[in-house]
C-alpha cells in the first residue's frame, strides 16, 4: 500500500515525518491539532489522488478513541464534577481532553502511516545506507517487510494444530490459557528459523565485504533540498519562538 | 566486557530481527486480551513487553535488543495498535539498554539476577510510556505514574520468572 508522497526522496519523507510529530506532540489546542491533521491529510490527498487508503484506517482510528475517551472519563479530575455513579465519576474536563488525546494520536498514527508506508523497503534501506549505517543492519528492513506476513502464518499454523489437539479458543479466558501452549512453540520455531536463515544469507556473502552496491540508487533532487531547507525553517521557527519567551 | 555486552554476527541480527516479528505478534495479540480484560493497566502486555526486551538481549546482546525493540515500535506505530506507540521508540530502545548494562554485570544464573535486571528495564521503559501518558493522553500525572507502577512491578516479577525459564529451555535445546 503506497498511501503518499510517492515522488520524493526518503529523506524528504523522513523530515516531513519528524514535522508533523513535533507539531503533534507540542500541539496543546484542539484547533492547532485539528490544522496541522488537516494539512497532513491533504498533502496525501494531493499526493495519491483519493481517501481510498484512509477508509482502513477509520476502524482503527474510532477503536482508538474509544479507548481514549474511556480513560479520560475514568481517570480525568479536572473541571467540575457533572455526574457521579458510585466510585466512577465524570469531570467536565474530560471531554474536551479526550477529543486533544484523540487529535493527537490520530495525526501520530497518521504521519507514522503516511511515512511507513510511502516508500519501499528498498528505499528505506537505501536511506539508511546514506545515512552511512552499516549495509549489514540496512538490509534488515527488507527481511522484516518480508518476514511479517509469513510468521503471522505461522503462527495461525501453529494455533490450528494446537486446536485439532484440543485446545479450546473460545472466548477471551480460553485465549489468555492459550497464550503459552501457543507462544513456546512459535518462538522455538521462530529462533530455528533465525539460525536457517542467518546461515543461507552466510552461504550468499552476506556481510563478506565491507561495502556492496545496489541494483537502484536514491539522490537528493533539487526540490527535495528546497522542501527540506523549508521543513528545517518551519521547526527552527517554532523552536525560537517558544524559546524567546524565556529569555 | 565488550563481548557480554555486544554480538554482531549474522545469527544475532537475523534473530533480532525475527524474534522481533514474533515480540510485534504477542503483543498484539496480549494488547487485544488487555483491551478487554483491563483496558487501563495493560499489564499482559507491559508484562510481554518486557519479557521479550529482556530475552532478546539475553540470547542475542545488542544492538539486537534495540533491533527487535524499533521493529516492534515501528510496527505498532503503522498499525496503531496503541496510541502511545511513537513512545515505545524510547521505551524499547532504552529499556532495552538498561536491561543489557544490568545483565552485564551479572551472572544471569540466578532468579535475583533476572528480576533486578528486569527491575531497571520495566522503570525506564515505564518512565518513557508514563510520559506518552501524560502528553497524549492527558492523563494526571499522579493517575498516570501509579498505572505504569503497577505495571512495572507485575512486569518485574512475572516477566522475570518466565525470562530465566524459558530462556534456561532455549540454552539446554543448544537452539542458540
Amino acid at each position: 500500500m503506497t498511501l503518499a508522497l510517492p515522488k520524493f526522496d526518503p529523506r524528504t519523507k523522513l523530515v516531513w515525518y519528524i514535522l508533523m510529530i513535533y507539531f503533534a506532540l507540542l500541539s496543546q489546542t484542539a484547533a492547532q491539532l485539528g490544522i496541522t491533521l488537516l494539512v497532513c491529510i491533504t498533502s496525501s490527498l494531493i499526493l495519491s489522488g483519493s481517501f481510498k487508503h484512509s477508509k482502513a484506517m477509520v476502524i482503527i482510528l474510532l477503536l482508538l478513541g474509544l479507548q481514549i475517551l474511556i480513560i479520560q472519563l475514568l481517570f480525568c479530575r479536572e473541571g467540575t464534577l457533572i455526574y457521579q455513579w458510585g466510585i466512577i465519576k465524570i469531570y467536565s474536563d474530560s471531554l474536551p481532553l479526550a477529543i486533544t488525546g484523540i487529535l493527537k494520536a490520530t495525526l501520530i498514527f497518521y504521519a507514522s502511516l503516511q511515512f511507513f508506508t510511502s516508500a519501499s523497503a528498498q528505499d528505506f534501506t537505501l536511506m539508511l545506507v546514506k545515512f552511512e549505517i552499516p549495509y549489514r543492519f540496512a538490509m534488515l528492513v527488507g527481511l522484516a517487510v518480508r518476514f511479517l506476513p509469513l510468521m503471522k502464518e505461522e503462527y495461525q499454523s501453529i494455533i490450528d494444530s494446537q486446536r485439532t489437539r484440543g485446545l479450546k479458543m473460545d472466548s477471551v479466558w480460553d485465549d489468555l490459557k492459550a497464550i503459552i501452549p501457543t507462544f513456546l512453540p512459535f518462538l522455538y520455531r521462530a529462533v530455528r528459523r533465525s539460525t536457517e536463515i542467518a546461515l543461507a544469507m552466510e552461504l550468499r556473502g552476506y556481510g563478506r565485504s565491507k561495502n556492496r552496491t545496489f541494483s537502484s540508487d536514491i539522490a537528493l533532487k533539487s526540490y527535495d533540498v528546497v522542501i527540506i531547507v523549508a521543513m528545517f525553517l518551519v521547526i527552527s521557527l517554532s523552536i525560537t519562538t517558544r524559546l524567546l519567551p524565556l529569555i | 566486557m565488550k563481548e557480554k555486552l555486544f554480538r554482531t554476527d549474522t545469527k544475532a541480527l537475523v534473530g533480532a530481527v525475527i524474534i522481533g516479528i514474533v515480540f510485534v505478534i504477542m503483543e498484539q495479540i496480549t494488547g487485544r486480551i488487555d483491551g478487554i480484560l483491563d483496558p487501563t493497566l495493560l499489564l499482559l502486555n507491559g508484562t510481554c513487553w518486557a519479557f521479550f526486551t529482556g530475552l532478546i538481549v539475553l540470547m542475542y546482546k545488542q544492538p539486537a535488543g534495540i533491533i527487535a525493540g524499533l521493529v516492534e515500535a515501528i510496527v505498532a506505530m503503522a498499525t496503531a495498535y496503541s496510541p502511545l506507540a511513537f513512545f515505545f521508540l524510547f521505551a524499547n530502545t532504552i529499556g532495552s539498554i538498561v536491561y543489557s548494562l544490568i545483565a552485564v554485570k551479572l551472572s544471569m544464573t540466578k532468579l535475583s539476577h533476572h528480576l533486578v535486571a528486569m527491575l531497571g528495564c520495566n522503570v525506564i521503559g515505564n518512565l518513557c510510556v508514563t510520559i506518552g501518558l501524560i502528553y497524549v493522553i492527558h492523563l494526571d500525572w499522579k493517575i498516570a505514574f501509579l498505572s505504569s507502577a503497577l505495571t512495572a512491578l507485575v512486569g518485574t516479577i512475572v516477566a522475570g520468572s518466565l525470562t530465566k525459564s524459558v530462556y534456561g529451555s532455549l540454552q539446554k535445546s543448544a537452539l542458540l
